[in-house]
């Protein structure tokens, strides 16, 4: 696994700005191997691009639980689904109020590729199998986000941005863990 | 009418519905007021047309554009029309509602007669679509249907060119579409209703319609970005457009010579009412075009351009070529 000591480094230098996959790739590793504790040692993105990855996390969120909502009959998925609703709207207003509080635009309601690919696929499913594949894809998604909101929760360059990470990290957690018995479960219930 | 919901967020294309066609032009969508005139100007594409959440909503096939929500945008009230096709006589099958719509009104708009093609369920629809082209001072003549019968896609093209006096446009575009998780559960008679209509048809109808078009005459047809990344629910549809690509290169090899170009649109998620009844899952609808890079599904007035200029004289060096509208997603 790659590994770079923690720079003491702006972070938001030309350099790293240039360069943004290094971290996505730790990122994702960790989260991978479940390797979430080594937060601590693994450089945060800059600023910008972790507001922006923030936000990407939300609307992937909202707009697969819409997805949930009119697809899903099974209970358990739909209560699911109206928690990422309600907590993603109010996460994606802080991320919101913390980027402008530091001077950076507000980021965009936009999902990445990746997260584009997920929904894709879950806009063919129906019944059961949408119930599997939307718990499958919400403890990935979930344990994505929570190493992106690990690595600048712990040393992230700005305070701003730093504060809406850490508070945001018990609610990705909580996510987590319901995503995990919902899969558990067979997908719904 | 469905209830107007507080999901169309933007109310901008929220329109009036309206079954009469005296009131077509009344019933078009409130979105050109925003959005403004079709030429000049610069919008936002992110934010030009509603974007997802939908209300969850499904129509039995073939579906109405009158009765979805939002209403789609076929370019009602915004496009603007400049002669490009003064004097052309062109056919467009599925002509009342989706990208034939689009089609059709600008093509009227831009000087040509229109003859469309449409199922009878449709005709709410269709007697917009007649009233518009009239309105726009040209001839239009409604050719109600199924194509999956091979006598009826030859009396289509008779009638068309009885009516116009000859053809020099035909857009090949209706389409049937109906989302299937498991290839198990397509049935022989969903499987032949769809190959019927999205390649025996245009077989039936281009080759009926070949005797009656001179150098210069131009086929379009409507294939997808389904040609080219299947979604796994589409497995029957997806491979009809494949096929549409297909033969657009092939048509075009063999009638460069003659002097007749056929070229291909391919569209990404278009807020149709294919997709709405039968055509996609509704998880799909509500979150219609969020797949997209532009965040929400295009309208078919976006789309409209593109036929023009497929048609047009201007484009006499496009042949065997496929023009995309795809949001960001999507080939070619």
């Amino acid at each position: 696994m790659i590994r770079r000591l923690r720079s003491t480094d702006n972070p938001t230098g030309m350099s790293s700005m240039a360069k943004p996959r290094p971290w996505m790739v730790i990122a994702l590793a960790a989260a991978l191997v479940g390797q979430a504790a080594e937060a601590q040692d693994r450089i945060p993105p800059p600023p910008p691009y972790f507001a922006v990855a923030a936000a990407q996390s939300d609307q992937y969120e909202i707009v697969a639980a819409e997805d949930a909502l009119a697809q899903s009959q099974d209970p358990r998925v739909r209560a699911f689904a109206e928690e990422m609703i309600n907590d993603h709207t109010t996460s994606r207003e802080a991320l919101r109020q913390a980027a402008m509080a530091s001077g950076l635009p507000p980021p965009p309601a936009a999902m990445d590729s990746d997260q584009a690919s997920l929904l894709a696929s879950l806009q063919s499913l129906r019944g059961s199998d949408f119930d599997k594949t939307y718990a499958k894809q919400q403890v990935l998604a979930h344990g994505q986000a929570l190493a992106v909101e690990q690595s600048f929760a712990s040393a992230g360059a700005d305070p701003n941005l730093r504060r809406f990470a850490r508070s945001d990290l018990s609610m990705i957690q909580h996510h987590l863990e319901l995503a995990q018995q919902m899969r558990a479960a067979g997908g719904g219930s | 009418m469905p209830p107007e919901t507080p999901y169309s967020r933007r109310q901008l294309m929220s329109g009036v519905t309206v079954g009469a066609a005296a009131a077509a032009v009344a019933a078009s969508p409130v979105a050109a007021q925003s959005v403004g005139q079709s030429k000049g100007g610069m919008q936002d594409p992110r934010t030009k047309y509603p974007q997802p959440p939908f209300p969850v909503q499904s129509q039995p096939w073939p579906g109405l554009a009158g009765q979805m929500t939002p209403r789609p945008d076929h370019g009602e009230t915004s496009y603007v029309g400049s002669g490009r096709l003064r004097r052309r006589k062109a056919l467009i099958t599925g002509g009342d509602s989706g990208m034939g719509r689009a089609a059709a009104i600008a093509f009227a708009r831009e000087g040509a007669d229109v003859a469309i093609n449409y199922l009878p369920a449709e005709e709410p629809d269709a007697l917009e679509v007649i009233a518009l082209i009239r309105s726009a001072g040209q001839k239009a003549v409604a050719i109600p249907g199924d194509l999956r019968e091979a006598a009826f896609c030859r009396h289509l093209v008779n009638t068309a060119v009885m009516q116009l006096g000859g053809l020099d446009i035909l857009v090949s575009n209706a389409g049937h579409q109906k989302s299937t998780p498991s290839i198990t559960d397509v049935s022989d008679e969903d499987f032949d209703w769809t190959i019927k209509t999205n390649i025996y048809a245009p077989f039936w109808i281009i080759k009926a319609a070949l005797p009656h078009m001179q150098p210069g005459a131009a086929i379009i047809a409507t294939t997808s970005e389904q040609a080219y990344d299947p979604s796994p629910d589409l497995y029957d549809y997806a491979q009809t457009k494949a096929a549409t690509m297909n033969f657009v290169k092939s048509l075009a090899k063999q009638l460069g010579p003659k002097g007749i170009r056929v070229n291909g649109v391919a569209p990404g998620p278009i807020w149709t009412p294919l997709q709405v009844s039968g055509g996609a899952s509704e998880g799909k609808i509500v979150t219609f075009g969020a797949t997209a890079p532009l965040g929400r599904p295009g309208q078919p007035a976006e789309l409209a351009g593109i036929y023009v200029r497929l048609a047009e004289d201007d484009g006499s060096y496009t042949t065997g070529n496929i023009y995309g509208a795809g949001g960001g997603q999507g080939q070619p």
